[in-house]
């Protein structure tokens, strides 16, 4: 009898559903209510009742409070497609170990997740050596194929994330949901084509990763710094420079999140190697916060 | 309190200073290569590259210079001269204690003193004692003082040898009555027979009792050789005393052989020679030109007309070789007189003011600074880095 074979990327695709199970969990216990409501349904306007309406369109409320009856028309009530945008550069490799890549990954599985458990369609795209792409669909039978694509990226593309976007943009033909995993350290380019996105009539939620050993220098004095992407050598005294990279850093990624809420869009930073669930949370309560908000 | 240093020119050695500080500023440094997502942060601040000749770590570098320096003022020998320090300089004794022959009971015959040596001289004295003084002078400050122990035979030392000690070092003798046995060649002037001088070398038997005792010559049974010479040829007796030392005349201890050697014809009265193992293998063993006679047990060789002073030493080593070499196996000399080394002795002088200073120990000070500080160094190498 011989002994069944796990094949790594099986290993890897039970990894991450392990990982995007408990994330989700975590989620929907936090969010009571699913987070990407409204996506596919989204309130246009009230007007009077007319026999005939559906009645589970009727706002009660508004009646408790005004006597009348109001009927809640929606703008849209086709399912919405969300595409996740993976970066899968060399830079997203790092750290070695807990990557960003895989942080990405589980972020994009948990709210892929999400997606189709209300019925709306996802899909995943990364460019590197070969395209990985699984269309925007519905169904748990594709959130699997999503999340085996998921599981099967490895870092190593030469490929930039505005690359990826224009793709994204070429491939999304209808009005969706975009969300974009990127450390972004070529940030011009990617924003530009993000303002594209998002003039073409997408939403786009970016998700920048970044990792500990980013945010600080933790290196000793004496360090050699090799770029993952351009194999550039730099000598750096660590320690000297630690306070002026820490502040750069910050700079960076505050200015990312900066423009990003200046194009009117969401802006989630995730730490690799940390865990995804709570960061995923705050931002999902505040986006259905400001959702809530703008809808009145 | 002054401090003083046993080898001031190891202080040369500060220039090795210079190698710590040169190795830090030129060497090039290892770094670690750390893969990172981007540079462009670490790029816009090149400026704050480590430069190779710029002092990175200022403490590490001081720790590591206190380090030689630390060690060289140890090579250079710190003494710390105190009141107190000379005082119990001036109370103590540095001994040296010269062994003389096999008297190892005399290795260490005071044990009071706060620092002492024994030197076995090895059968020469003269250069133990020179040993002694050489490791005297080198050694702390203190009464000095030279021991010699053992036995002390003429000729091992003399009054120049003496002379050689200096004069602030004391020197005691104690003379090894008691040791192995042996025998003592005592040469006696028993006078003057007419006109000649009557001298006689005696060998006596050396008891193992504590003391040398020499018998009298006279009557002693065991003298064994009578030198009957000229009175005024002194020399010609001083050469057959030398001639008889010189062919290790000693009689075994139950052996009770006499011989004289006379010039000039055979006096009336004399005796042939007895039915005597001893005379009659001398007899046979004598060349013809002695003539032999026995007196009162003793054996009598006479050569009769003038004699040189060659022709009397080699008579005397003819009739010794005959007589007693076959049964004689060692010969001592005689003790030095108890009268001479009380001469010699003299208590330890005032110590004197200057001199080699030795090491009172004070290195060690500098020598365990340096580990602590090597533990330091070490600490400090491996330390996590702290963002400043």
């Amino acid at each position: 009898m011989s002994r069944p074979v796990v094949s790594p990327a099986d290993a890897a695709l039970r990894d991450l559903e392990l990982h995007v199970r408990t994330t989700v969990e975590g989620l929907r216990q936090g969010l009571h209510r699913s987070p990407f409501h409204g996506f596919n349904a989204e309130f246009s306007q009230y007007r009077r009742y007319h026999p005939g309406d559906d009645l589970k369109h009727v706002d009660w409320k508004a009646f408790a409070r005004t006597d009348r009856l109001f009927t809640r028309q929606f703008r849209e009530t086709t399912s919405m497609g969300v595409l996740f945008a993976l970066d899968i550069s060399r830079s997203m490799g790092l750290p070695r170990s807990g990557s960003k890549l895989m942080t990405a990954a589980v972020a994009a599985g948990a709210l892929a997740t999400l997606v189709i458990d209300q019925g709306d369609a996802a899909g995943v795209l990364a460019l590197g050596e070969a395209t990985h792409y699984v269309p925007p669909r519905s169904g748990s039978h594709h959130l699997q194929v999503a999340l085996a694509t998921l599981a099967r990226l490895e870092p190593g593309a030469a490929v930039p994330p505005a690359v990826t976007l224009r793709r994204v943009a070429a491939l999304m033909r209808r009005p969706g949901l975009v969300v974009v995993f990127s450390d972004f350290y070529e940030d011009a380019e990617a924003l530009s084509e993000v303002r594209r996105l998002t003039r073409a009539g997408h939403e786009v939620i970016v998700v920048q990763l970044t990792s500990r050993d980013e945010l600080e220098l933790t290196a000793s004095d004496a360090t050699e710094f090799i770029d993952v992407e351009t194999e550039q050598r730099i000598d750096v005294d660590a320690a000297r420079l630690r306070d002026t990279y820490r502040r750069q850093v910050e700079a960076f990624l505050s200015g990312m999140a900066r423009a990003v809420a200046a194009e009117g869009l969401h802006y989630l930073r995730l730490v690799a190697g940390e865990p995804v669930e709570p960061a995923l949370r705050r931002f999902l309560i505040a986006r259905r916060a400001a959702s809530e908000r703008q809808t009145g | 309190m002054e401090i003083g240093w046993l080898v001031p020119s190891a202080w040369v050695g500060l220039v090795a200073v210079a190698v710590p500080i040169a190795v830090h500023l030129l060497a090039r440094r290892r770094r670690t290569p750390v893969v990172v997502a981007s540079v462009r942060f670490l790029a816009a601040s090149e400026r704050a590259a480590p430069s190779r000749h710029r002092i990175d770590d200022a403490a590490l570098l001081a720790v590591r210079a206190a380090i030689v320096v630390a060690a060289v003022g140890a090579l250079a020998g710190p003494q710390v001269r105190s009141a107190a320090r000379e005082a119990a300089w001036s109370r103590r004794t540095v001994r040296a204690i010269v062994v003389s022959g096999d008297a190892a009971a005399l290795a260490a015959p005071d044990a009071s003193a706060d620092r002492v040596r024994t030197f076995q001289s090895r059968g020469d004295l003269r250069a133990g004692l020179g040993a002694a003084v050489a490791w005297l002078e080198a050694e702390a400050p203190g009464a000095r003082e030279i021991v010699v122990a053992g036995a002390l035979r003429e000729g091992m030392l003399d009054a120049r040898d003496i002379q050689r000690v200096p004069a602030h070092v004391g020197l005691r003798f104690l003379p090894d009555d008691g040791g192995t046995p042996g025998r003592t060649m005592r040469w006696t002037t028993l006078g003057a027979k007419g006109e000649r001088e009557i001298v006689e070398v005696a060998a006596a038997e050396r008891y193992t009792a504590a003391r040398v005792v020499a018998r009298e010559v006279p009557s002693d049974p065991a003298a064994v050789v009578a030198v009957s010479a000229p009175g005024t040829s002194q020399a010609v007796a001083e050469q057959a005393r030398e001639a008889a030392l010189g062919r290790g005349a000693v009689v075994p201890p139950d052996a009770n052989r006499r011989v004289r050697l006379e010039w000039g014809a055979r006096p009336q009265g004399s005796r042939p020679l007895p039915d005597i193992a001893w005379m009659r293998r001398a007899a046979e063993l004598v060349p013809p030109a002695f003539d032999l006679s026995a007196e009162e047990g003793v054996l009598v060789a006479r050569i009769a007309g003038d004699v040189e002073i060659e022709a009397a030493t080699a008579a005397i080593r003819t009739v010794v070789d005959a007589v007693f070499h076959q049964d004689l196996d060692r010969l001592e000399p005689n003790a030095i007189a108890p009268a001479v080394l009380a001469t010699w002795s003299r208590p330890p002088g005032p110590m004197p003011v200057g001199g080699r200073p030795a090491d009172e120990g004070d290195r060690r000070w500098l020598w365990g600074g340096a580990l602590a500080l090597v533990a330091l160094e070490t600490w400090m190498r491996r330390r996590p880095r702290i963002a400043s």
